[in-house]
């Protein structure tokens, strides 16, 4: 079954392509080449219901020509399709515009020696099928067993393994293996809304997933349960809230989306296209002076840790806030350029991003907030990049006195993210550590409460 | 001929569905693909990048009762094929002889016939289509600081065959055409997207509709930077035609896709025939409007696509069927079974999604409303299934004052309960309009649907400003 899911494999290729679109006439080449084995497993009521395996391949080039570009990709992996597609790129660069910034990262950028990372889990691949199968209807029995009244929506396993090369024109050849693990669970359970509501037929859905690179990094088959069951019983009985402005509380897995925005908006990309509501705050206070944001791309069994990103630039570990204040954008090397800058070894995005807990417990923080929102999930488009403006669904719980009292929904957070991020008035020590965002919960001041 | 696209022959279809059927599946399919996908993107007034991507694959699966087994290949020889076969059938676990299965050509209509698809276009002729939009969009407004403009076509060639005997091919354009600006005045920033597509030819990119991309985008950026902060609380919400569609994407579609009522997840589960919306909401999921970005010739299990009546007079008329739920509910499938790609087992997913027109006037609407909100123009939504809570979050909107729109206004979504809030629609107007071109649903995988709504008034739902 893996017969060709190896390095060498996918780097031999990579350099092929290299050298024909070389040959070809093309000035500077990027080349990436990917083998994926994918497996997918859901048990519902016991039977699986679902067992999906495949295998797919890639293989993408980038080429310029007088700096002009073109790119092209297909899952064919020959000698014959390689041919046409570097012909096809070759032609297409006819077409499209001289870009001076465009260009290869500089030769002293790109990265040099490796330490091991530890990404690969062999067994993701040799575990038999019985105890894959096994294992997710244990999930799923002990779930059931302490909820008796939830019905299970299904438990599920995918597992990935990704072996990738990239080459360039530069002399640069080096291939990446990794896997993946999610493991987890939905169940949902009726919720039964007072007579005159029109809510009718309500019912209330939660699940958790772990994720991992190991299978001996994914929580524990009781964790999970637990964590699912947990994540509906704080949506029964749900109520709309009063409109207002208070305080609010973000668990470990929803500060991740708030952080999301940050990062999103100090990518070299969205500042150099004026799409971003950062422009020119490096050396500026972005969050309040307690945030101190790290990327670190060389965490071991890290779920997002790279030694290069996909320009072939070495991931560094560096700070992106430091006492609240903006170090640096995240930068590819055409972003870099745009802005004058070097790259950072962003092309591929942050790593794993590790924010500095605070000393406070989740308890204290609420203790300390009084009345609030406490967020739990996050709905809804309405983080915009370019001005800050936020307004999002969420789900959650009301808290008075530091007690959660009932969970609330159909309502929103508003606010503006600039002002959200320099408002962090408590920082938790409740780090959740099984993410690429490793955060631990937070609260911000204030924000504008819209339901009732 | 598109057979020898993928090396096939209809005895090779036969064994591979044969080898699917071995463990006593109920049924099986096949599901081949062979696209290509092309991009140009012009930024800063020159055409950075262009792209294409290839993709081909053939996807096999077998059910029985609620189980799938699915496997795909990437490599087009028997051997490869054959066990990508092997292994979707271990799902079932039974032991049947390889019985014989002959397909025949199944005859479908023709719902987006195109003469002229963009994938067959030079890059020329696609650039020049570009750059009149580009310098249109410099040329409206002096406050545009930043233009992109991108264009993706895809064309599909598909083969399915199955189990009943069906061997359907069918090729699907795909064109997706999209205007970005940034404008900026005294030190503030707007964005704003405009674009339109469909299963159209390059001939539906008319200088006029280019220019009213760029027009669109231009106007709706400045408009927010003029725009204040909007309510907060519970207001009358009106939703302008067309783009408003996404309402019923969210709040109704979702939840009567028939897996969720399958697995009885859905705050619509049990409630078939009863009254699930106001009187004057007549709803529709249709695979067979002409060159729609939704329709489909045959849904991505050899179904027919129809046209399918989810609400008729506010009543709950049907959930929409896959080929699995459908037998679940001993019925036959809606021809809802869609899938993204190969890569992908088919899935209840929606087509275009609309809202039969009402006997009120926009005007009226407006008129009749005494403070609250009108929205033009949406960036997306998204819903919980169980619970009935959703969310969509407009781009243009307005404040209503005494029966008139005053103001723009920025930063809000509106969050509400599915069937509490059909249930309070209304108004509802003789303006229908289709959405343009440009929706992608997500559940695990991406879709191109199509959304439509006339003019509607809901008397309240929860406008997610930050003014109380």
């Amino acid at each position: 079954m893996r017969a060709d899911l190896d390095k060498e494999y996918v780097k031999t290729w990579a350099q092929r392509a290299v050298d024909k679109a070389v040959a070809a006439g093309a000035h500077t080449v990027s080349a990436k080449v990917t083998h994926q084995a994918k497996f997918a497993l859901e048990v519902r009521n016991d039977e699986v219901e679902n067992l999906s395996e495949a295998q797919s391949r890639s293989l993408g080039l980038t080429i310029s020509k007088d700096n002009r570009r073109a790119t092209v990709s297909t899952c064919e992996l020959s000698d014959d399709s390689l041919n046409t597609l570097v012909d096809q790129a070759v032609q297409m660069c006819r077409y499209t515009d001289q870009d001076p910034f465009y260009g290869l990262p500089d030769k002293e950028w790109l990265a040099g020696e490796q330490i091991p990372l530890h990404l690969a889990d062999e067994t993701v691949l040799t575990k038999p099928i019985d105890e894959k199968v096994a294992m997710v209807r244990e999930l799923e029995r002990i779930l059931k067993s302490r909820a008796p009244d939830f019905v299970s929506d299904g438990a599920s396993l995918k597992t990935s393994m990704l072996v990738s090369a990239l080459a360039n024109s530069h002399g640069f050849c080096d291939a990446q293996d990794g896997s993946t693990i999610s493991l987890g669970i939905s169940a949902f359970a009726e919720d039964n809304v007072s007579a005159d509501d029109l809510n009718t037929g309500r019912r209330q859905m939660g699940s958790w997933f772990s994720r991992s690179r190991w299978f001996d990094d994914l929580e524990t088959l009781d964790e999970i349960a637990d964590a699912a069951i947990d994540n509906v019983r704080r949506k029964l009985g749900a109520r709309k809230p009063r409109t207002g402005s208070f305080p609010v509380y973000f668990e470990p897995a929803t500060a991740r989306m708030l952080w999301s925005h940050l990062l999103s908006a100090i990518t070299g990309t969205a500042v150099y296209r004026n799409q971003s509501y950062l422009i020119d705050r490096i050396g500026t206070e972005v969050c309040s002076p307690a945030i101190h944001l790290t990327d670190d791309p060389l965490l071991p069994r890290g779920l997002a840790s790279r030694f290069y990103d996909n320009e072939g630039v070495a991931c560094r570990k560096q700070d992106l806030v430091r006492d609240g204040v903006l170090q640096t954008y995240t930068l590819s090397t055409y972003s870099a350029r745009k802005l004058g800058m070097k790259s950072t070894g962003h092309a591929s995005g942050v790593c794993n991003l590790i924010v500095r807990p605070g000393e406070l417990s989740e308890r204290e923080m609420l203790a300390k907030m009084g009345t609030g929102v406490w967020v739990t999930s996050v709905l809804g488009q309405g983080a915009n990049i370019s001005t800050g403006d936020y307004s999002r669904g969420v789900l959650g719980l009301w808290v008075e006195n530091g007690q959660p009292v009932y969970p609330i929904i159909e309502c929103t957070l508003n606010s503006n993210l600039d002002n959200m991020f320099r408002n962090i008035t408590m920082v938790g020590n409740n780090v959740y550590e099984k993410s690429s965002t490793i955060t631990p919960g937070l609260v911000i001041g204030e924000m504008a409460l819209s339901g009732n | 001929m598109t057979m020898d696209q993928f090396r096939l022959t209809p005895a090779r279809i036969n064994r591979i569905l044969a080898a699917a059927m071995s463990r006593s599946g109920d049924f099986a399919d096949i599901f081949c693909e062979q696209s290509r996908f092309n991009s140009l993107a012009m930024e800063e007034g020159i055409l950075k990048s262009a792209a294409m991507d290839i993709e081909q694959g053939i996807g096999v699966r077998v059910v029985k009762g609620e189980k799938t087994g699915y496997a795909y290949s990437e490599v087009f020889d028997e051997a490869a094929l054959l066990e990508a076969a092997r292994s979707a059938a271990s799902i079932a676990d039974g032991n049947a002889r390889p019985g014989t299965v002959e397909v025949k050509p199944y005859k479908r209509p023709d719902y987006y016939p195109v003469s002229d698809p963009a994938a067959e276009r030079s890059l020329d002729s696609k650039i020049q289509l570009i750059n009149i939009a580009d310098a249109h969009a410099r040329k409206v407004s002096k406050k545009v600081t930043k233009v992109q403009v991108t264009m993706v076509d895809h064309q599909a060639v598909i083969l399915m065959a199955d189990t009943r005997g069906r061997l359907v091919t069918d090729t699907r354009p795909m064109l997706r055409f999209t205007v970005t600006v940034v404008a900026e005045e005294n030190g503030e920033r707007q964005q704003a997207r405009s674009g339109d597509g469909g299963r159209v030819g390059i001939s539906y990119l008319t200088r006029e509709r280019l220019e009213s991309f760029a027009e669109n985008a231009v106007r709706e950026a400045e408009l927010l930077l003029s725009a204040r902060q909007a309510p907060a609380g519970m207001l009358p919400v009106i939703l302008g035609p067309g783009d408003s569609g996404i309402l019923l994407h969210e709040a109704i579609g979702h939840p009567l896709e028939a897996d969720f009522n399958r697995k009885g997840s859905s705050a619509y589960t049990g409630r078939m025939n009863e009254m699930v919306a106001d009187p004057q909401c007549t709803i529709i999921d249709d695979g067979t409007v002409p060159n729609e970005r939704g329709s489909i010739n045959f849904d991505d299990e050899l179904n027919d696509s129809l046209k399918t009546v989810l609400i008729e007079e506010g009543r709950l008329t049907s959930y929409m069927y896959d080929e699995i739920s459908a037998r679940y509910f001993e019925r036959e499938s809606s021809g809802n079974g869609r899938r993204e790609s190969y890569k992908f087992q088919p899935l209840p997913r929606m087509r275009t999604t609309y809202m039969l027109p009402g006997k009120y006037s926009h005007d009226e609407i407006i008129a009749s409303t005494q403070r609250g909100v009108f929205c033009k123009t949406f960036k997306g939504g998204q819903v919980d299934i169980s619970s009935g809570n959703f969310i969509f979050v407009p781009s243009e909107a307005w404040l209503v004052e005494n029966g008139k729109l005053t103001s723009p206004i920025k930063n809000f979504s509106l969050i509400g309960n599915g069937p509490d809030v059909l249930s309070k629609v209304t108004m509802v107007a003789d303006d229908f309009r289709m959405s343009a071109g440009i929706w992608t649903c997500g559940k695990g995988q991406q879709v191109p649907v199509g959304v439509g709504l006339p003019t509607i008034k809901i008397s309240e739902m929860t406008v997610g400003g930050q003014k109380g």
